[in-house]
């Protein structure tokens, strides 16, 4: 570095680079500043207009109110406002009052329109979100081609809004496009498509049984026959233990057939109980504890000794399960390295 | 007139340190450019995807709460309490009294209702003996497993062999989380079961008002030495974990809060006992596990759930912290090391890692030395103090517009601090800082190595206040008595 720095380029260069450094920071500033003012003010106006609508919309609702009353109160630069209120009111009350909302809704459906087709995927979502909650007449058929959208997020909350429905034919549409959402969690999707009911229950089956479907998708639709509770659902079970390799699918038929409490699965259960991976023999153990009878006993204690913690698990609940207790509780007092399972299933209820 | 080669060498000094300047603040300006898109994307996104819709329709997984706790008598109960208010589904809290020395363990058994029980492990990862376990006849979902003194990883590891809920969160029990932090902090586990953890947001609650465990007003702390972590705290999550979320390259999870698949976690060893970087060793560990064994793993960080911790707000308790996250850091980065520039290991081992390495690990040597040099130079008339004041001015500058853009990115999101006179605060802290705080935790990030390569590995002492009480304008509650406490 030069020790004379008088009439040096490099030392222009830094004071050049301060001053810009200085006023980047003032821009910094200057723009929190204006965030913080919009903000304040837009927190300002929804208040207001909060207030302005708070009250009619529960006199409309109780039926003492005209909605016209309150639709001529929405000014033209309120209206997005307005749709946003209607939409949190939504989510707090279930039919017959929804649809008073959706009519109020309807007058604006032209702004929800207009970002269904937005370039940002947040705003799509966001539309297809306030169409599905607000239930808009004559526009499902938007929902259903978001489905379509290049966006998965966009394509989720419409299958979510879909299938909360309850309608068979959208919930078709949402099984038809399962594999778009193979990444989200399984137990997810599945709770998803349980909320259709029972009567979807058929097409749910034939999900499972596909062995070109994608295995996330068979999953989700064994684990919503589960939840479902879906008595037909132990044949495809038996099916995909009896022919499948994928652990996870097998694994998800196991905790269905150990759901369903049928007998005459038990000698596929008690096989795989014996399996060599550890997870399915745990999910065995567990179904077996379930459903078994007291010929299961001496399996259920072979199982206390296995390597596995959750196997051992399983197998101390299942022995309690069957009525094994004084087993157990020779167990929970002697030295056998696993006592500790034995007095947690005696304890536990 | 100096000799030759010490002008030589000065000036390979001199070189090395404008290369690191200049290579560390375009990584810290590149981290907030992606933040700030990354921040402006989420912001909609949460619009979109409403968290609370999210959770209401559809099966969410468990969760187990593991907080390990040593000495905490001073604030455990009223973060136990705060924790038995989380609104969540199904979940468990399972505090682990680490061989506590003061009487957390007894004002636990007798605030909760403790009572012994029996819970079979499911994982056996070695820890320290275990003296008991109680669980809560009065809220059942919380469990306290008792157990001899093994340090937080220990701790942790004797949690995680009891937990059987598919995912975990590690936290201090020193930290309050707010009360949906749980469900904001699951949604990538549900949107994307492939991410194996999710780091939230760590906030400071000095100077806020907290009632029955919750932060019901935000306000900047009265303690100058607080404040200043405040634009800290921001800069390094808003901008820095934001950013390298957004990259794909998160190497650190705050123990704070942090959301873990138990699975991985167990698979890839638990926590590792020798090191005081337990949080971000696991990070790191998670990254080369699941490369090395060809499983995908995805690591997040997601601004939107937030734990309130306590500052410290004395530069002694100040400097161990600084001193002990340095030895983490370095202890991480160089147990693993075989990730550095190695290619198996993608965006991690090309990208955050020689970052973490050459500036965050050395960084602070080569800005101790670049201080010193630059010091003896000026004594010694090598250089004009102009040009040195003008240098050490654009170091300062570029300081100030990072932090400076990091109260913007709150401003522009969050927006926690509502006051305008906060605001204003913030800024100024945000040019203050760079005037000697900065300087100073550089020397103490300096010591960590130092203290490193000599094998230190205690925690030091940092005294904790607990969370004191404050009425709605920030006086202490004269109702409750703050504790001095000593933590680990």
């Amino acid at each position: 570095m030069p020790a004379d720095a008088a009439g040096d380029s490099g030392f222009t260069l830094l004071l050049g680079a301060n001053l810009l450094l200085l006023i980047v920071v003032l821009v910094f500033m200057g723009a929190a500043g204006v965030l913080r003012l919009r903000n304040t003010r837009t927190e300002k106006r929804w208040d207001r207009l909060q207030g302005k609508w708070d009250a009619p919309i529960a006199e409309v609702l109780a039926g003492t109110r005209p909605a016209a009353d309150l639709a001529r109160s929405v000014g033209r630069g309120e209206r997005l406002e307005f749709l946003d209120f209607l939409t949190r009111y939504a989510r707090r009350i279930e039919l017959p009052e929804r649809e008073v909302i959706a009519e109020l809704a309807h007058a604006h459906l032209p702004l929800v329109e207009a970002r269904l087709a937005a370039r940002s995927p947040e705003q799509r979502a966001r539309a297809v979100w306030m169409i599905g909650l607000l239930d808009l007449p004559g526009r499902k058929e938007d929902v259903r081609k978001a489905l379509d959208d290049e966006s998965v997020m966009v394509a989720f909350v419409a299958a979510r809004a879909l299938v909360e429905g309850g309608d068979l034919e959208d919930a078709e549409a949402v099984l038809a496009r399962l594999p778009r959402f193979r990444s989200w969690r399984t137990k997810y999707i599945a709770s998803l498509l349980a909320a259709v009911g029972p009567a979807f229950a058929p097409s749910l089956r034939r999900i499972a049984d596909d062995p070109d479907n994608l295995p996330e998708s068979r999953m989700a639709a064994l684990e919503a026959l589960r939840l479902l509770h879906d008595f037909e659902a132990g044949r495809s079970a038996v099916r995909i233990l009896e022919r499948e390799t994928n652990r996870d699918l097998r694994a998800g038929a196991l905790r269905l057939i150990g759901q369903l409490a049928d007998p005459r699965h038990l000698p596929m259960i008690r096989r795989v109980a014996k399996a060599d991976d550890p997870m399915l023999r745990a999910q065995a153990i567990a179904a077996l504890g379930q459903l078994g009878d007291s010929s299961d006993i001496p399996q259920l204690r072979q199982a206390v000794d296995d390597p596995s913690s959750w196997t051992v698990l399983h197998a101390a609940t299942g022995l309690r399960n069957l009525g094994a207790v004084d087993l157990l509780h020779d167990l929970a007092i002697s030295s056998h390295p696993r006592t500790i399972f034995a007095r947690q299933a005696l304890t536990e209820r | 007139m100096p000799p030759a080669w010490l002008t030589a060498v000065l000036d390979g000094i001199y070189l090395l340190i404008i290369g690191y300047f200049v290579v560390l603040n375009t990584a810290y300006l590149c981290l907030s450019l992606f933040a700030f898109r990354a921040l402006r994307r989420y912001a909609r996104e949460l619009k979109a995807l409403n968290v609370r819709d999210l959770l209401t329709s559809g099966h969410v997984p468990p969760v187990t709460l593991i907080a390990p706790a040593h000495n905490e008598s001073a604030g455990c109960l009223e973060s136990v309490r705060s924790l038995l208010e989380l609104e969540y589904p199904i979940y468990e809290i399972l505090v682990v009294n680490d061989g506590s020395v003061d009487d957390t363990l007894e004002l636990l058994l007798a605030a909760f209702d403790l009572e012994l029980a029996d819970r079979a492990p499911v994982a056996e990862m070695p820890v320290r003996p275990l003296r008991g376990l109680y669980r809560s006849s009065r809220h059942p979902k919380l469990w306290v497993l008792d157990k001899e003194n093994g340090g937080k990883a220990d701790a942790l590891n004797a949690g995680l062999n009891l937990c059987r809920t598919p995912l975990y969160c590690a936290l201090d029990l020193d930290s309050l989380l707010e009360r949906d932090a749980l469900q904001r902090l699951v949604r990538p586990f549900i949107a994307d079961a492939s991410v194996a953890a999710v780091g939230g947001i760590v906030r400071l609650a000095n100077g806020c008002v907290v009632r029955a465990g919750k932060v019901v007003q935000v306000r900047l702390p009265r303690n100058l030495l607080a404040k200043l972590q405040v634009v800290e705290y921001l800069r390094a999550f808003l901008a820095g974990r934001v950013g390298w979320s957004e990259t794909g390259a998160v190497l650190v999870i705050s123990g704070a809060l942090g959301m873990f698949r138990r699975d991985l976690v167990i698979r890839a060893g638990g926590y590792a006992h020798d090191t005081v970087g337990e949080d971000m060793e696991l990070v790191v560990r998670l990254h080369r596990h699941t490369r090395e064994v060809g499983e995908a793993a995805r690591i997040q960080f997601i601004p939107d759930p937030v734990a309130w911790t306590e500052a410290p707000e004395t530069l002694r308790g100040l400097g161990n912290q600084r001193d002990r996250w340095q030895r983490g850091l370095v202890d991480s980065l160089w147990r693993h090391r075989r990730m550095l520039l190695n290619r198996r290991y993608g965006r991690i081992g090309l990208v955050a890692y020689p970052y973490f390495f050459f500036l965050e690990m050395l960084g602070p040597l080569v800005e101790v030395v670049g201080y010193i040099v630059f010091a003896i130079s000026l004594i010694v008339g090598i250089v004009s103090s102009a040009y040195m004041m003008a240098f050490l001015l654009v170091a300062i500058m570029f300081g100030m517009v990072l932090s400076a853009a990091a109260v913007a990115l709150e401003e522009m999101t969050f927006r926690r601090y509502t006051q305008s006179r906060d605001l204003a605060q913030l800024f100024a802290i945000a040019l203050l800082e760079n005037l000697g705080f900065r300087q100073l935790v550089t020397f103490w990030r300096a010591r960590g190595i130092l203290s490193w390569l000599r094998q230190h590995r205690h925690w030091g002492e940092i005294e904790r206040k607990g969370f004191e009480q404050r009425d709605s304008r920030g006086h202490p509650d004269s109702r409750e008595h703050p504790e001095r406490r000593t933590g680990r």
